[in-house]
């Protein structure tokens, strides 16, 4: 079992609707294999055309290039299902990222490659990406199991995750072993469907 | 006695009827009729697949095709366009070997995924269908169940021929009145997102219903459904009606003879029962609905044709305006400026949105006898290869290309700038895709979204045009 807790830096970006092609441009998720997606986070936003990293962004400054936790606005990872999004986010180092809410294809992606996306309320989301911005390398204490967010003893957030992507966090379920357990139950299905609905296999 | 069942909308019709099993906590095991594949989407998803050793399970219902990540240009060649060489080449690979049709880049039947799905009858009304590729929504527009899915999915798909999947809310969104001529499904659907929000349909698969959507084509009812996930629904339905099965008759792969009759019995049951109810229920009115355009980098970033870039001033949500702010600095837009004041670099009519034949006819009606401004590029890429030789065959090849279009070959183009169909830094498009992200048509490209003959008149004039105040 892994551990629960997730510990670190925390950065954060409070815009909403930060899509996966900010995430990852379309030509860094080509001819590119793991783990060298960390180059392509927020590429155009990191760095300037010429490959030079942008002084200003938040990633480039010490200590957030060792950001495990990322703080956003609403919708983040909204847009086009590429999965090298993630790929980008944990090739960097990011282990937890919290908003109020996600993309929905971004977001079942995220636990498909152990990457926890934490739901918060809007409010809770200002609450943190203010202290992150009153500190300087604030670093943020997550709970899969009990569902928290802290960031001191008195200050603790509550994040919706639901027991099925829990347990493949803290477990590394593989989702394919744990379908083919079913497979009576597909090919049950598959031969009640036929009867039920020939018209459905192409001839 | 009858028996009395609960009024069902068409979603739980579809949904219940694929699930395989129940897995508890609001999880169902769901059945998949049609998966469909693309080069760059499932690339990773077979070699996940190869390396576990695994077959695919219903190879007669995946279907596969060349879209991204491939040139556009007249007489292409799998190496004209080279970082898609190895694309290409292995999903030929990877099809031949686990025995899956592919409609191959030098086929008759390649194009765009979502395109090509309802034209060749592959999406069918009360069938699930899943594909790589996040506007999968789109043939929601035929009665189809369908959402995209990331690389690990399309594994899992090829692997089981079903997904784990977290029952969805339904949002229903009743379109009153009808929509004013000049005015498409393309403006409805962008002013519904500017309206509710670019994450309004988050958790929710949204059924578009309502005057309005019975009287759209199958075709308009396709860039409806494909901007779904634009306004955070990853699932847009339209309930199958006497339009859509006269559409798909005769297709490719739609069912025939008792195999239709049988088939068309089950669709007839489909819509939504009298009395069933949605989570949530939405009335827009469309009777003063004027042509739409995109003025920042989300799609919710939308306005009147005629109206000017909003202020962000104007908005007390303080990360709204956080966003507002980033992209009028990216747009380089001020606020209060007409759009119609805005001059262009580029015009793009295609994308799974708005490449079909109907789009190009109308872009064409716009475009017939003038000119492209000078200094402006304008290119028109058909969805399919079959709706390329349709409109090859009406003459709409040579309206364009006498206007001053490029008129290219079937794929996604510059709507994902995968190849050298791309804005160059700073340059400024109209375009009939679904996406205004920053980078989206090329790092550093404005793109400003809107219908094909909201493009085309802009292309003619160079500036974002009213199409209507060019009528002829």
């Amino acid at each position: 079992m892994n551990s629960p807790r997730i510990s670190g830096i925390a950065a954060t970006l409070p815009i909403p609707d930060i899509d996966t092609d900010t995430i990852i441009p379309i030509e860094y998720c080509i001819n590119r294999d793991r783990p060298n997606f960390d180059v392509a986070l927020f590429r155009s936003w990191r760095y300037l055309d010429d490959g030079d990293e942008r002084p200003e962004f938040l990633l480039n400054t010490d200590p957030y290039r060792n950001t495990k936790i990322l703080v956003a606005g609403a919708n983040f990872g909204c847009g086009s299902s590429r999965e090298m999004a993630v790929w980008a986010l944990v090739d960097f180092g990011i282990k937890c990222v919290i908003a109020p809410s996600f993309g929905e294809i971004f977001y079942d992606n995220c636990f498909q490659n152990g990457l926890l996306a934490a739901r918060v309320s809007r409010s809770a989301a200002t609450t943190l990406s203010q202290a992150i911005e009153q500190t300087i390398g604030l670093t943020l204490e997550v709970n899969v199991s009990e569902k928290t967010i802290c960031i001191s003893k008195s200050e603790i957030f509550q994040f919706e995750l639901d027991n099925l992507r829990s347990e493949m966090l803290l477990h590394d379920l593989d989702p394919v072993a744990a379908t083919l357990t079913q497979i009576d139950a597909i090919e049950g299905f598959e031969k009640r469907d036929r009867l039920r609905r020939p018209w459905v296999t192409p001839h | 006695m009858p028996v009395l069942t609960k009024p069902k909308l068409l979603f739980d019709k579809i949904w219940d009827s694929h699930c395989v099993t129940n897995l508890g906590g609001g999880y169902d095991l769901i059945y998949i009729d049609r998966h469909m594949l693309h080069e760059l989407g499932s690339d990773v998803a077979f070699e996940m697949l190869n390396q576990r050793g695994q077959e695919v399970r219903r190879s007669d219902l995946t279907f596969a095709t060349h879209d991204h990540v491939i040139s556009t240009a007249p007489g292409r060649k799998d190496t004209t366009w080279p970082d898609g060489i190895n694309y290409i080449k292995k999903l030929r690979e990877n099809t031949s070997r686990h025995s899956i049709q592919l409609f191959d880049l030098h086929g008759s039947q390649q194009g765009i995924v979502h395109v090509i799905a309802p034209e060749l009858g592959l999406a069918l009304p009360g069938t699930t269908l899943v594909c790589g590729d996040s506007h999968t929504c789109s043939v929601g527009a035929v009665g189809t169940l369908s959402w995209g899915i990331g690389t690990s999915d399309v594994a899992h798909v090829l692997a089981t021929q079903t997904l784990v999947q977290l029952r969805p809310s339904v949002m229903r969104i009743e379109c009153a009145g009808r929509l004013p001529a000049g005015v498409t499904a393309k403006d409805l659907i962008l002013a519904l997102i500017g309206k509710l929000g670019a994450d309004a349909g988050t958790g929710y698969a949204i059924e578009f219903c309502g005057e309005a959507i019975s009287s759209l084509s199958t075709e308009a009812r396709l860039t409806l459904c494909n901007l779904a996930i634009e306004m955070g629904s990853r699932i847009g339905q339209v309930a199958p009606d006497d339009t859509t099965y006269e559409g798909l008759s005769g297709r490719a792969f739609a069912p025939t003879g008792k195999d239709w009759e049988q088939a068309l019995a089950h669709w007839k049951s489909l819509p939504s029962d009298p009395g069933a109810h949605a989570n949530r229920e939405i009335t827009f009115y469309v009777d003063r609905l004027k042509p739409q355009i995109t003025w920042g980098t989300s799609p919710a970033h939308v306005v009147d044709i005629d109206g000017v870039v909003p202020n962000p001033d104007d908005v007390a949500d303080s990360l709204a305006r956080a966003g507002m702010q980033k992209a009028l600095s990216y747009m380089d837009l001020e606020p209060g400026t007409r759009l119609t004041d805005v001059a262009i670099d580029a015009v793009f009519i295609g994308s799974c949105t708005n490449s079909r034949i109907s789009d190009l006819r109308a872009a064409a009606d716009v475009i017939k006898g003038r000119k492209v401004a000078t200094g402006v590029r304008a290119v028109v890429v058909p969805g399919s290869t079959k709706t390329r030789k349709q409109a090859e065959a009406e003459g709409l090849n040579k309206v364009f290309t006498a206007a001053g279009f490029e008129w290219r070959q079937a794929g996604c183009s510059m709507c994902v700038a995968l190849n050298d169909d791309r804005l160059d830094p700073g340059q400024r498009c109209v375009s009939t895709s679904n996406r205004n992200f920053e980078g989206r048509q090329g790092v550093g490209g404005r793109t400003h979204l809107a219908s094909p003959a909201s493009a085309a008149a802009t292309a003619i004039r160079g500036y974002i045009t009213d199409h209507r105040s060019t009528a002829k």
